[in-house]
C-alpha cells in the first residue's frame, strides 16, 4: 500500500492507478461512511465511485494535506446529497439517527438565532472539540462526522458500546451548554 | 436561518477527521500486549517443557518424513548432514516442510492509520542501523535474502514522550528488486506492482498502517523453531485496468507472515515471490540462518 504523498502524485501525472491506489487505501472506509448514512450498498457504490471522480477532478490543482480527510469528506458531501434526494423521513440509517441525537442540541430553542453562517458555526465547533478529551473529541467525529455506528466507535476506541453512548449524550450536553454560552440560542 | 450541525461538521477542519480516522483506541495495543504476553509466555512453556523432557522423547538428527508438523530442527553433536544425508557444511542446516505450512486466505486490506502525535508534545527520532540494532538487541535483516533484491535503508520513526516512555517503536525494513531514486521500491515492468518483502518490527506491538484481513473463525498457524507464524495469501490486481470492464490486466501473489521472536512483533508482506521465498525469510530471521525448504506442496482451508 504506497502512501498518500505517491497517491497524490499518481493524480498529478494523471495515472489511473491514481484511482485503484485510492481504492485499495481508502475504499473500504469510504463505503462505511457512505453506507451508514444511505443504508443501501449500491447507493454507497454509486456516491464512493462519484468521490472518486470528484477527487480525480479536483487534483489537481488541489493538493490536500490528508488525501484521507479530503476524500472522506467529500464522501460524505455526495452521500447526504443523496441521502436527501431519496428518502422521505424514514429513520432508516445509522445518519438519520445520528442526525436525530445532533438535532437535540438545538431542539429546544429549535431556531439559531443569530443568522449564522455554517462556516462560522463550524469554528464554534472546533472551539468546542478542542477543549474535549482526545478520546471524546474523536467519539464525537467519528460519530456526527463519519456517521459511524456505535458498535463501530467501540471497536476503534476499545470501549463498550454502553460507554460510547453515555460518553456522546454527555458531549451532546456539553455542546448544547457550549452554544448557549456562547449565545448561538437565544 | 436554520443550521443543520450535519452540514457544520462538514466544515470543519480536515485535522478533526484525520484524528478521528487514525485514532487507534486502547483496546487494539492492549489486546496487542495481551497476545504478545500471551505468545511470550507460550514460548516460554514451550522452551521450559523442551528443557524438561528427556531427550529420548526428541530423536537425534529427525529425517523430514519424522517430522510431526511444521518444524525447523536444528541437528544436534556432529550434524554436518542436511536431511538427505549429504555432509555438506557449508549448507544450510536447518529445515521446514512446506507440505506443513498453513495458509489463511485475506480478506481486503483494513485501513488502520496510526495514532498521530504532536510533534510539539513527542520526540521523533529516525531509525538507522545502529539505534536499531541497540533497541532491538540484534540486526534486523534476515540471514536469508532471495536472489536479485537488495536491502533498502531503515525507515519508521521512533516516538517517545517528554518523560522518554516508547510510544511507537515500528522499524521498516524493504527489501525489493529496484528502487526509484527517492527510495521507494520500483514496479516491474510486466506487472505494475512491486518485486520483494518488507518487514515491519516493534518490540510495544505493531501499529500498522494496513492491517489484511484474516478469517473470522479459525485462523491457522504454523510451527517454525517453536514460533508460531501466521501466513496469509492475497490474489492482488494490478492495473491498468480495462476503462469499459474495469478488469484489471492481471494479478500477483501477495503473501504475509506474521509472529513474536524474542519479543519482537514482525509483520512481513512479499510481493510477486513463491511462498517458499517467504518462508525461508521468516525462518532465517526466527533461526538466524539460512534454512531448507523441503517440498513445496501446500493447501488454502
Amino acid at each position: 500500500m504506497i502512501d498518500d504523498e505517491k497517491i497524490i502524485e499518481l493524480f498529478f501525472e494523471r495515472s489511473e492507478q491514481a484511482i485503484r491506489e485510492l481504492d485499495i487505501k481508502y475504499g473500504r472506509l469510504c463505503h462505511r461512511i457512505s453506507h451508514n448514512i444511505l443504508n443501501n450498498r449500491l447507493d454507497a457504490e454509486e456516491c464512493v465511485s462519484s468521490a472518486y471522480i470528484s477527487v480525480w477532478d479536483t487534483i489537481p490543482p488541489t493538493r490536500p494535506d490528508s488525501l484521507q480527510a479530503y476524500l472522506c469528506k467529500i464522501v460524505r458531501n455526495i452521500s447526504l446529497k443523496l441521502y436527501r434526494r431519496k428518502t422521505a423521513g424514514k429513520r432508516n440509517s445509522v445518519h438519520e439517527v445520528a442526525m436525530e441525537e445532533l438535532k437535540e442540541c438545538l431542539s429546544e430553542s429549535n431556531t439559531v438565532e443569530a443568522e449564522l453562517e455554517a462556516r462560522e458555526l463550524a469554528r464554534l465547533i472546533e472551539e468546542f472539540l478542542d477543549g474535549l478529551t482526545a478520546e471524546n473529541r474523536v467519539i464525537f467525529v467519528l460519530r456526527y462526522g463519519c456517521t459511524d455506528s456505535y458498535s463501530d466507535i467501540a471497536k476503534r476506541t476499545g470501549l463498550s458500546e454502553k460507554n460510547v453512548s453515555v460518553r456522546l449524550t454527555r458531549i451532546r450536553r456539553q455542546l448544547r451548554n457550549f452554544l448557549i454560552e456562547k449565545e448561538v440560542f437565544a | 436561518m436554520k443550521t443543520d450541525l450535519f452540514d457544520v461538521m462538514n466544515e470543519i477542519q480536515d485535522k478533526y477527521y484525520e484524528e478521528a480516522l487514525s485514532y487507534t483506541g486502547r483496546k487494539s495495543v492492549h489486546r496487542r500486549i495481551r497476545w504478545s504476553a500471551m505468545a511470550a509466555c507460550f514460548v516460554l512453556t514451550v522452551i521450559a517443557a523442551s528443557a524438561a523432557l528427556p531427550n529420548y522423547l526428541k530423536p537425534k538428527n529427525p529425517v523430514p518424513n519424522q517430522l510431526d508438523g511444521i518444524n525447523a530442527f536444528l541437528p544436534d553433536g556432529d550434524t554436518s548432514e542436511n536431511p538427505n544425508g549429504d555432509s555438506t557444511a557449508d549448507e544450510p542446516k536447518i529445515t521446514v516442510r512446506m507440505d506443513q505450512i498453513c495458509l489463511n486466505e485475506l480478506g481486503a486490506a483494513l485501513d488502520a492509520a496510526r495514532l498521530y502525535y504532536d510533534p510539539e508534545l513527542y520526540d521523533y527520532a529516525k531509525w538507522d542501523q545502529e539505534s536499531a540494532s541497540r533497541y532491538f538487541g540484534k540486526d534486523l535483516a534476515p540471514a536469508y535474502i532471495p536472489d536479485g533484491l537488495a536491502l533498502s535503508p531503515l525507515g519508521g520513526e521512533w516516538i517517545t514522550d517528554k518523560e522518554g516512555n516508547t510510544m511507537e517503536d515500528t522499524v521498516y525494513l524493504g527489501c525489493y528488486h529496484d528502487y526509484l531514486e527517492d527510495g521507494s521500491p520500483k514496479r516491474t515492468e510486466d506487472v505494475f506492482a512491486r518485486k520483494g518483502f518488507s518487514i515491519t518490527a516493534s518490540k510495544i506491538g505493531l501499529l500498522n498502517d494496513c492491517i489484511y484481513i484474516l478469517p473470522e473463525n479459525e485462523v491457522l498457524t504454523s510451527e517454525i523453531g517453536n514460533v508460531s507464524v501466521t501466513f496469509g495469501y492475497r490474489s492482488m490486481p494490478y492495473g491498468p485496468y480495462d476503462p469499459e470492464t474495469h478488469e484489471p490486466s492481471g494479478f500477483y501473489d501477495l503473501y504475509t507472515a506474521d509472529f513474536t521472536h524474542e519479543g519482537i512483533e514482525y509483520s512481513i508482506v512479499s510481493e510477486q515471490l513463491p511462498l517458499e521465498e517467504l518462508v525461508k525469510v521468516t525462518a532465517s530471521i526466527i533461526c538466524g540462518e539460512e534454512v531448507v525448504i523441503l517440498t513445496t506442496d501446500f493447501n488454502l482451508p
